[in-house]
């Protein structure tokens, strides 16, 4: 017998990082088939562009600093997935190049990589893009057209207005909801199937991948902030349901505001933080310029984070939650 | 039953081959290892020279001053003195003894228990050599210790929430009267009004029979996460106090009292993937872990031999290392399932799975950039060593011992970080 020593505990759970990256990137390919059928092959190239430019930034970053190449962690890949995912199927190929390059190069690697970035790349990645090429961003083409976009050509064709901007217009969006819950209408590409998404939510939180506090907030106040302050007339259940299903807040709340090292650890900290990311996402749609405010609230509370952890602790000391020191030894 | 709802990790495996068997004896084959410790003191001396007899019951070493005394598990002749280094007790001088079940055993003197009282009970405990099984705590120190607190319910403490271990839960099982009636005259000592005994709930029909009642001792059946005492004791912690005590020190003091035996022997569940016969096996003190593997049979390619719990116990790197009653497991791994190592991801599970609100997320970060003060105000002071961070972590990075690092005043390094992995 050779008997070895190691640190205890010796049963451990076995996923890693990478096995957490993949449990997000499953539901992510899985959100792909509904553009896929609206919109034809173009999805992929899009996603590909951005995919292969945010581990190719990722990997020339490593080189130039001198460090291991983390690509193997895969969550270059999933930051190119969201940031293609967030734009319109009809944008430009270089859109989601500018963005990667943002969101990795100056968001992500800087700080350290996976883990040590205050702010989520890819949030970070759109909102860029959103600022300086506001055109592109928001121009969305009808999903009733017939013909398949071209692959690599950026496309000429009218720009249709989606139901988030016509709600920031107040106007009450003129498609059935049971339409826009299937996705078929003038949005970004990977956040108008609202029901493929919400599936994606429910294997997640099967998979324990995401803590279900923040997403449950996150859309419950923004649902209740919607019934409280309607922006369009009439009945105020009709304002949840539009605003719910429109933009990018439920693919937000899912899929970026529960990246593990941008939120709060603690389990009441997420509570807080899902709050007030809906609250946050909710008062940029009212008040912003824009007409989605998803990734700029969630860069908002990603720099409020650590502080809400802490409040959370000093709270529970203060209040005796937490038994302070009881077993010190 | 009491189902908690509360942090930590689902135990994985919660019923195994060992919880099915009946408990069974195992005594050293032809030399025991006695470990020369009590309770009081690890610097004793044998009574006997080298050559001399030991007779079973009878004190084999006292203390320089006298006060304590070792009780010899079994009769033989001392053939040595060799001082071993025991993952759990420390450097420790220890007795070879060639057994001879021939030779005679000391007489016991039964104690009537109508007639005993409090502190009767107490000395008695002492006199045993009796040691709780679940903090190694003498049973005298924790009775007295209760008993100056004005404790109100003693809890019997038979929750085996730990992947593999069964020793408490098949001790119920087998000697549940006896149990309760140790737990009660533990309450005449204590001066405590109510009794209870919590065991975890493994499962099946078994747990049925466990759940009586026996006479004022009631039994709870428990459920939920590693580790259950925590979020139990925020539960019992409206009442006036309560204290814990283990079910094998009860068993031991019920047959102290009962039969004047002393504390010589404890069940040791003998579990994991390297053993062919997993079992509950009654030990005596001084068997070596050489001799119990012999006879429950152990792969060649065994790795790792925990005592106590997989997630916080000691391992032992010896196969010579001697058995004593306070351990109640042995498991015996081929390999650990560890993740690959990487740098922290930030995913915070160590944070939302811990039983006692520590931040070992920030805690560890704050004493990688050499805080330590600031390290220590994330609560670490509060851990209970359960090992859940550690295990929930999916980069594989000791956190649990990075927050024993920070209480001692120690800065943690961890030797993975990006510079040194891949």
């Amino acid at each position: 017998m050779n008997l070895k020593t190691a640190f205890a505990p010796h049963i451990r759970r076995t996923d890693s990082a990478r096995s957490v990256m993949i449990d997000v990137l499953i539901p992510l390919i899985m959100l792909l088939v509904v553009p896929l059928m609206y919109n034809g092959a173009r999805v992929f190239v899009l996603t590909g562009v951005s995919v292969l430019s945010a581990m190719i930034f990722e990997a020339l970053f490593c080189i130039f600093s001198h460090r291991p190449i983390t690509l193997t962690d895969l969550s270059a890949i999933v930051t190119g997935f969201i940031v293609a995912l967030l734009l319109p199927v009809s944008a430009p190929l270089w859109l989601p190049v500018i963005a990667c390059a943002f969101a990795i190069l100056i968001v992500k690697m800087p700080f350290g990589g996976l883990g040590r970035s205050p702010f989520n790349p890819a949030a970070a990645g759109i909102a860029f893009v959103t600022i300086c090429f506001p055109n592109e961003v928001f121009r969305y083409r009808d999903t009733k057209l017939i013909s398949d976009l071209d692959l690599f050509a950026s496309p000429t064709f009218q720009g249709a207005m989606s139901p988030a901007a016509m709600l920031h217009s107040n106007t009450r969006p003129d498609i059935y909801p049971t339409e826009m819950a299937l996705g078929n209408y003038p949005g970004p590409m990977g956040t108008t199937a609202i029901l493929v998404i919400l599936a994606c939510a429910i294997y997640l939180l099967m998979r324990r991948t995401i803590p279900w506090q923040i997403p449950i907030c996150f859309i419950g106040v923004a649902a209740l902030y919607a019934f409280l302050f309607p922006r369009i007339p009439g009945n105020r259940f009709d304002s949840v349901v539009f605003e719910m299903l429109s933009g990018s807040l439920v693919f937000a709340a899912v899929f970026m505001a529960t990246d593990p090292s941008t939120s709060p650890k603690s389990n009441i900290g997420r509570a807080l933080y899902g709050v007030l990311g809906g609250l946050v996402c909710m008062l940029l749609r009212t008040f912003g310029a824009y007409e989605q405010g998803a990734c700029f609230a969630i860069l908002i509370i990603n720099s409020v984070a650590p502080e809400i952890d802490l409040i959370v602790l000093k709270l529970r000391k203060m209040t005796g939650g937490v038994p302070n020191d009881r077993y010190a030894r | 039953m009491i189902l908690l709802n509360n942090r930590g990790i689902s135990p994985e495996i919660k019923r195994d081959k060992a919880f099915l068997r009946t408990i069974e004896r195992h005594k050293p084959r032809e030399t025991a290892l006695v470990p020369l410790f009590t309770a009081g003191s690890h610097e004793l001396i044998p009574t006997m020279p080298i050559g001399g007899t030991v007779t079973r019951f009878s004190p084999m070493a006292i203390s320089p001053s006298g006060a304590h005394a070792m009780i010899a598990p079994v009769s033989g002749v001392l053939i040595g003195m060799e001082v071993k280094d025991h993952p759990l007790l420390g450097p420790v001088n220890c007795a070879h003894v060639s057994v001879n079940y021939k030779l005679p055993e000391a007489e016991l003197i039964p104690h009537d228990r109508m007639y005993l009282n409090g502190d009767d009970i107490i000395r008695i405990a002492r006199g045993a050599g009796i040691v709780d099984e679940y903090d190694k705590i003498p049973l005298y120190r924790k009775l007295t210790a209760y008993r100056n607190n004005h404790v109100g319910l003693l809890a019997g403490d038979a929750i085996d929430d730990i992947p593999y271990v069964s020793s408490g839960v098949k001790a119920m099982a087998e000697y549940g009267t006896d149990i309760a009636a140790g737990l009660e005259m533990c309450m005449t000592a204590v001066g405590a009004e109510r009794g209870i005994i919590y065991i975890y709930d493994l499962g099946g029909r078994e747990m049925r029979r466990i759940k009586n009642r026996y006479g004022i001792i009631r039994v709870e059946d428990v459920g939920g996460n590693y580790p259950v005492w925590p979020a139990l004791e925020k539960k019992l912690e409206s009442d006036t106090g309560f204290g814990r005590i283990g079910v094998q020190a009860l068993y031991a003091l019920y047959c102290a009292v009962t039969y004047g035996v002393p504390q010589t022997e404890s069940i040791v569940t003998v579990s994991g993937d390297a053993v062919t016969n997993p079992g509950n096996y009654l030990v005596t003190c001084g068997t070596t872990v050489a001799d119990l593997l012999n006879h429950t049979g152990a792969s060649p390619d065994t790795s790792y031999i925990i005592f106590d719990s997989v997630m916080n116990g000691s391992l032992c790197t010896d196969i010579q290392t001697p058995l004593f009653p306070g351990i109640r497991a042995v498991t015996v791994l081929k390999k650990r399932k560890t993740p690959s190592r990487s740098r922290c991801i930030g995913c915070g599970r160590c944070v939302s799975s811990c039983p006692v609100d520590v931040q070992p997320y920030y805690a560890v970060h704050a004493a990688e950039k050499g805080n330590l003060e600031l390290a220590r105000t994330f609560n670490t002071l509060s851990c209970i060593e359960c090992g859940v961070c550690s295990a929930v972590c999916p980069a594989g990075r000791e956190m649990a011992k990075c927050i024993k690092m920070i209480n001692e005043g120690i800065l943690p390094i961890q030797p993975y970080d990006w510079r040194d992995d891949e």
